[in-house]
């Protein structure tokens, strides 16, 4: 990776001096991409839900981050599955010789898109003023703070270069430090000093909106499009010295649902689409008629899996959900493929471990332990473990109680519920009662962050491309470590009835120590160690992972949909164009 | 007449701090709140969940919080969007627009075409043309307006004749006002024409019998025996006096002139205060839901008020009673 | 003609007691009606075979059935009869009023009017032959019709002034102004006080008996030749009644109009009648001048519906309903309607429809008649 930035880096430094002469007017360091398009047009997209704010530092959910994703940049370049293809508004970074920072050297001759120029004062002041004050940002400061919880410290070296270091060596602290996006301090400033920057670029200020992306929104109708248009002082140009990005205007056209978007794509009023399951085989048949293009991009970092709550209000269970083994047999019990067809229409793939196949971080060493469905080896290993059954053909254990237990999730999501209805049916088939007892979300947010009253439940946390982003799941004393909740952290644990196994106890140890290791290498050994034990342990029984699909019309080029990045064709948004 | 409108407005007083006060307590005892979602993202620590809670005053008991909101409310401030960060009032506001335009075409639509109808139907009493228009009222009343809007987009979208949700064409801000209306009369058939409908149905019988209950009495026979010709005895009449139950129920729609088009709204992706409300109410975004309740029970209140008033003046009985 | 029996009813809460006191004044007062009768002139109205069927699902109802009678100015008719015995429709047959599912089945309406010269036949117009808005020539001009209910013959929401200017203005040709005074000057003639500000009221603004004159005033307003009366005191109280029936008496003098009075009421029909058709089924039964219905009556019917009533001059008289139900008007058979009830049928009866006949000036339907002079209603009690 490493090795390909540096090309990366030559090639436009040399591509820099050839071209230079077709845009001589400013002193710029250009990021030349190998892009060969037409310049214009309009690029149709559609979103869901409109965006909640255009304020990176409040955004939440995508219908808002894909949204100020374009309109700023940030220190680092990110490519289609969240990997690092090189600097960004940073010409290039070099680690600390402590190893527990990087000094970044920002490009010389940016600009904001009002003209001002854009140097390592914005970016000083944004980390110092912004990132690092928990107030001024809704969850950013959680995310480029250390283990610990410590964030990190700053320094402006001069004109162009800031250093940007933790106490002690942090591993992911470049993707976080690198993610996060610099604001123009001379709109900010004054708005932070009057205590107005919570409300600040509110959907309300499309007028007052100064950024360094490619584009940046010029119009809002709530509910019905926003429009985005293109920045002139962008820093990225294609080969033949055309400023980028092509498209002059992007716009969401706002829609309430994926099939209202299907028609609209149907009808040619958007460009691209990505489509559900259900939605790809009608898609696909009218492609090569319609001129689309229709594909799969890959696995997503979504999860879906079933977790059993060890400290369960119905004592009996614990000792069930305790048992490896018991969970492990159950595992061997979720008809895998059959979830695949009836869910995802045959558009997904089994997931055995807690990292996706999308992150550069997946070991394939996990399918190897692939627990496939297999009724009879189910029960032989519930047999080994001491469990019997009746004469009614239930499941008894060693102490003589039958096995039962309620399967919840969050009602309304379909294919959740479809998840646990097969359940229901394959755990009977090894003699297993399962009430499946839906209950609303928010509901069962109270019950695994606030009371502990659930028995087993099917669930999914989105993941990211460093399974780091996993820490505050799986440390043990982590908030979100839910199905073995510290009794520290959760109130319904009972101290005396707390039992760690030596798995989870690897498992915890491993992400206290990757936090620190600077070395790729031994990280993703690290990695794949946790993902071993993890399905090994199985705490959390992985059941199946959708597929990312997309739809785009056959005119629409230069898209690279990524599986990860959201939105999936955007992240290239500079290199898009129609022919 | 001012006197009585005055009195209605300080009676609904009362009416409107009762509906605020239902309304606060379901929705404190809904579980949960608006930080649900954070509390399930891994990138979110428990601290920030805490001071998040602090800031939007959710560590306070459902009454402290209740008071607080009343407290703001007379004194102008309705709150902030948890989501939006900005005043719910503005984003009430943005969309009430839409929301009225639909709904006011709706109503236009269904009175406009159920009216001349029901009194058409009325005079063929009977006749094919009567049956036919009874047996589409009837389709018009039992098919559920969200089913028919539906079909309504799969229609548009094989023939393309009309267009796929929206109010505007994504190009509208380059037109002229003659270019607004048309394409916003082209954008707005789907959703009137599916949420009327029943509404229209509803008129035209409604109408229909009124017109014929009226033709029956005796001042309308009276009024024949005068010698009056046809079109003096049915519309000046006959019509006069058929129409006034349907204007308490014209009253009655204005009420509904908020609230009437959600799944609508949705179905069609029309950017009105539909949409918005129902995904405050997923996100539980506090105020949002509140401010929206109070807008709507405001409008039921006005509502009933246009509906009193257009009766007494139409009315001389009624509008005896309020001297 | 204005009477003391009239008075006496004033005095009288008690209606069968005003009925029986009337009647016996009426009886008494009324030896000149005889006279006046043959002092007739040329009739103005003729209706012959009237016949007005319904149409209904379940069969044909001949609510009117072959009646016929005829009205000279200055002239009042009587048409008397049970509900339901067709004189209701019988009235609103003669100016075009029926509407579907009824229709006009047959018969003639001859009315002398300057109406439509081009299609009159010996100066008379049958009104039967106009259609849709052409009776709105006839209507309200040349015959008004008032009805029963006072309460409910006015618009409630349109003013009197409205109400009465719009059939002034429509037959008079005259301007709003003008139609107001002619208004003003209709209500001062039905006996209202303060017309001019009364004008300008609305109806639920008035009492029953007030309601009732304003409908007067209307239906006299363009001097109309002939005018019904419905049962136009039936839903008023005793005491309006009595004022109501004076009025129209008065009026009918002052203005020498033609008034056919309908009513179910034979103390009403002997004070204001000066000829009197008795109907039943939809037929007429008896038709002669006021004081031979009363003294010689030869239908038994007629002759039953007076053993209904009481008499001031009979002390010995014992009341005697009329047994047996009025008849079912749906696809009734072609017999006289009264048969079932009759005591007096005799085997024709069972057989053929008797004809309208005529003795003298006494039309008469029935095989088997009371005899003429001799005919006692003690008699007709036994039979």
């Amino acid at each position: 990776m490493k090795k390909a930035f540096s090309v990366l880096l030559v090639l436009c430094f040399l591509l820099g001096i050839v071209f230079a002469g077709i845009v001589p007017s400013e002193n710029l360091q250009y990021i030349v991409e190998d892009v060969h398009g037409k310049v214009g047009g309009t690029l149709y997209y559609y979103s869901i839900s409109d965006p909640k704010t255009f304020n990176p530092a409040f955004a939440q959910e995508t219908s808002s981050t894909d949204i100020t994703g374009i309109m700023w940049d940030s220190l680092v370049d990110f490519g289609k599955n969240d990997d690092i293809r090189g600097g960004n508004l940073a010409l290039d970074w070099e680690v600390t010789p402590e190893g527990n920072g990087w000094t970044f050297t920002i490009r010389k001759g940016l600009q904001w898109s009002d003209g001002h120029p854009l140097t390592a004062e914005d970016v000083y002041w944004t980390f110092k003023n912004i990132w690092f004050v928990p107030e001024n940002c809704l969850s950013t400061y959680d995310v480029i703070t250390d283990a610990q919880g410590r964030p990190p410290q700053i320094e402006k070296l001069d004109e162009n270069r800031v250093k940007i270091w933790y106490r002690e060596p942090y591993a992911v602290g470049l993707r976080q430090i690198g993610g996060v996006q610099v604001f123009p301090k001379h709109i900010v400033e004054p708005v932070l000093a009057a205590g107005k920057w919570k409300e600040f670029w509110t959907l309300a200020d499309v007028n007052k909106l100064v950024g360094s992306g490619p584009m940046l929104v010029s119009e809002y109708l709530p509910d019905q499009r926003v429009v985005l248009k293109r920045n002139p002082y962008y820093f990225r140009v294609d080969p033949a010295g055309n400023r980028l990005p092509y498209f002059d205007t992007l716009i969401f056209i706002s829609v309430p649902n994926l099939n209202t978007a299907q028609l609209k794509f149907e009808a040619g009023e958007l460009d691209y689409l990505a489509p559900q399951a259900a939605q790809y085989p009608n898609l696909k048949a009218q492609a090569a008629a319609k001129k689309w293009d229709v594909g799969i991009c890959g696995p997503t970092y979504s999860t879906l899996f079933l977790a059993f709550n060890q400290h369960s209000p119905t004592k009996e269970q614990q000792y069930w959900f305790r048992n490896k083994k018991f969970r492990n047999a159950l595992s061997c019990a979720i008809d895998r493929e059959t979830m695949i067809e009836v869910i995802y229409n045959g558009l997904a793939q089994p997931q055995w471990g807690p990292v996706s196949p999308a992150s550069p971080f997946y070991d394939p060493a996990v399918e190897d332990l692939a627990a496939t469905f297999d009724i009879a080896k189910s029960r032989a290993i519930l047999k080994e473990a001491g469990f019997t059954w009746n004469a009614e053909g239930k499941l008894i254990d060693d102490r003589g109680i039958q096995v039962k237990f309620l399967l919840t999730t969050n009602a309304g999501n379909n294919q959740r519920e479809t998840a646990c209805n097969l359940m229901v049916d394959t755990f009977g088939q090894i003699g297993i009662d399962v009430i499946f007892n839906p209950i609303d979300f928010n509901t069962l947010v109270g019950a695994l962050t606030a009371t502990g009253n659930w028995e087993t439940m099917v669930m999914g946390l989105t993941g990211g491309p460093d399974p780091h982003s996993g820490s505050n799941v799986n440390r043990i004393d982590g908030d979100l470590h839910f199905w073995n909740i510290h009794p520290d952290v959760g109130t319904w644990a009972d101290p005396d009835n707390y039992w760690i196994s030596n798995e989870e106890w690897q498992i915890d140890r491993i992400f206290r120590d990757q936090v620190r290791e600077m070395d790729e290498e031994a990280r993703w050994q690290m990695f794949a160690d946790y993902q071993r034990l993890f399905v090994e342990e199985a705490p959390l029984v992985y059941t199946v992972q959708a597929l990312r699909l997309y739809a785009k019309k056959a005119e629409l080029k230069g898209t690279d949909p990524g599986s990860s990045s959201s939105p999936p064709i955007l992240w290239n948004l500079w290199g898009l164009y129609r022919e | 007449m001012l006197k009585f409108i005055i009195r209605r407005l300080i009676l609904s007083i009362p009416v409107l701090l009762g509906v605020s006060i239902l309304s606060f307590l379901i929705i404190s005892a809904a579980p949960g709140n608006f930080l649900d979602v954070f509390r399930l993202d891994p990138s979110i620590s428990r601290e920030t969940v805490q001071r998040l809670e602090r800031e939007f005053g959710f560590d306070k008991d459902p009454f402290t919080q209740y008071l607080t909101w009343l407290f703001q409310v007379v004194k102008g401030n309705w709150g902030y969007s948890f989501q939006f960060k900005q005043p719910v009032f503005n984003l009430i506001w943005q969309r009430l627009g839409a929301t009225l335009l639909l709904s006011l075409t709706t109503l236009v639509f269904s009175w406009a075409i159920g009216i001349p109808l029901g009194i058409y139907a009325a005079l063929k009493q009977y006749s094919f043309k009567d049956q036919l228009s009874s047996v589409i009222a009837f389709l018009g009343l039992s098919i559920p307006s969200f089913f028919f809007s539906l079909l309504f987009l799969y229609f548009a979208s094989r023939t393309r004749l009309f267009p796929i949700g929206g109010m505007l064409s994504v190009n509208s801000s380059q037109m002229n006002t003659w270019e607004l209306i048309v394409d916003y009369l082209w954008h707005v058939i789907g959703p009137a024409v599916t949420l009327g409908f029943s509404g229209l149905a509803g008129i035209m019988r409604q109408m229909r019998g009124q017109f014929l209950d009226q033709l029956h009495m005796d001042y309308v026979e009276f009024a024949k025996a005068k010698g009056m010709p046809r079109k003096v005895v049915f519309y000046k009449h006959a019509l006069r006096n058929a129409i006034n139950p349907l204007i308490t129920i014209f009253g009655y729609s204005l009420s509904g002139l908020l609230g009437g088009a959600v799944l609508t709204e949705t179905v069609f992706g029309w950017p009105g205060m539909g949409r918005l409300v129902i995904q405050a109410l997923t996100a539980q975004d506090l105020y949002l839901v509140m401010a929206s309740l109070m807008v709507s029970s405001l409008m039921l209140i006005i509502g009933n008020l246009a509906a009193d008033i257009l009766l007494a003046l139409v009315d001389p009985r009624i509008r005896y009673r309020f001297h | 003609m204005n009477s003391f029996g009239l008075r006496t009813g004033v005095h009288e809460k008690k209606k069968p007691c005003y009925n029986c006191l009337t009647l016996c004044v009426v009886i008494i007062t009324k030896p000149n009606s005889a006279d006046e009768v043959s002092d007739l002139n040329e009739p103005i109205l003729k209706v012959e075979e009237l016949r007005t069927y319904f149409d209904l699902t379940e069969g044909t109802v001949k609510a009117v059935d072959d009646v016929s009678f005829s009205l000279s100015e200055n002239e009042v008719i009587g048409i008397v009869g049970e509900t339901g015995s067709g004189k209701s429709v019988t009235a609103k047959s003669l100016v075009g009023l029926i509407a579907k599912p009824g229709r006009l089945a047959g018969g003639r309406v001859f009315f002398k009017t300057p109406e439509f010269p081009e299609r009159q036949k010996d100066g008379f117009l049958d009104l039967a032959q106009l259609q849709g808005d052409e009776y709105t020539k006839i209507r309200g001009k040349h015959i008004s019709i008032i009805f029963q209910d006072p309460m409910t013959s006015l618009d409630p929401l349109y003013t009197v002034a409205d109400q009465m200017t719009e059939t002034i203005m429509f037959h008079q040709k005259v301007n709003e102004k003008e139609a107001l005074d002619i208004a003003v000057e209709m209500l001062d003639k039905v006996g209202f006080s303060n017309p001019r500000e009364r004008v300008h009221q609305y109806p639920f603004e008035l009492s029953g008996g007030q309601r009732q004159r304003v409908v007067i005033a209307i239906a006299i307003s363009c001097n109309p030749e002939i005018l019904i009366a419905d049962e136009p005191t039936t839903a008023l109280d005793v005491t309006v009644q009595a004022q109501i029936l004076e009025l129209m008496k008065d009026l009918q003098a002052e203005f020498r109009s033609g008034l056919i009075f309908i009513t179910h009421d034979l103390a009403v029909i002997a004070e204001m009648s000066d000829r009197v058709m008795v109907m039943y089924g939809g037929k007429t039964m008896e038709y002669t001048d006021v004081y031979t219905i009363f003294e010689n009556p030869m239908h038994p019917y007629t002759h039953a519906l007076l053993s209904c009533i009481p008499r001031m001059d009979r002390r010995d008289q014992v009341l005697e309903p009329i047994p047996g139900q009025p008849p079912m008007m749906l696809n009734a058979p072609n017999l006289c309607p009264f048969l079932p009830r009759c005591q007096r049928k005799i085997e024709r009866c069972l057989k053929e429809l008797p004809s309208l006949i005529r003795m003298e000036d006494h039309y008469i339907r029935c095989f088997n008649p009371i005899e003429r002079s001799s005919a006692s209603r003690r008699g007709g009690k036994h039979a």
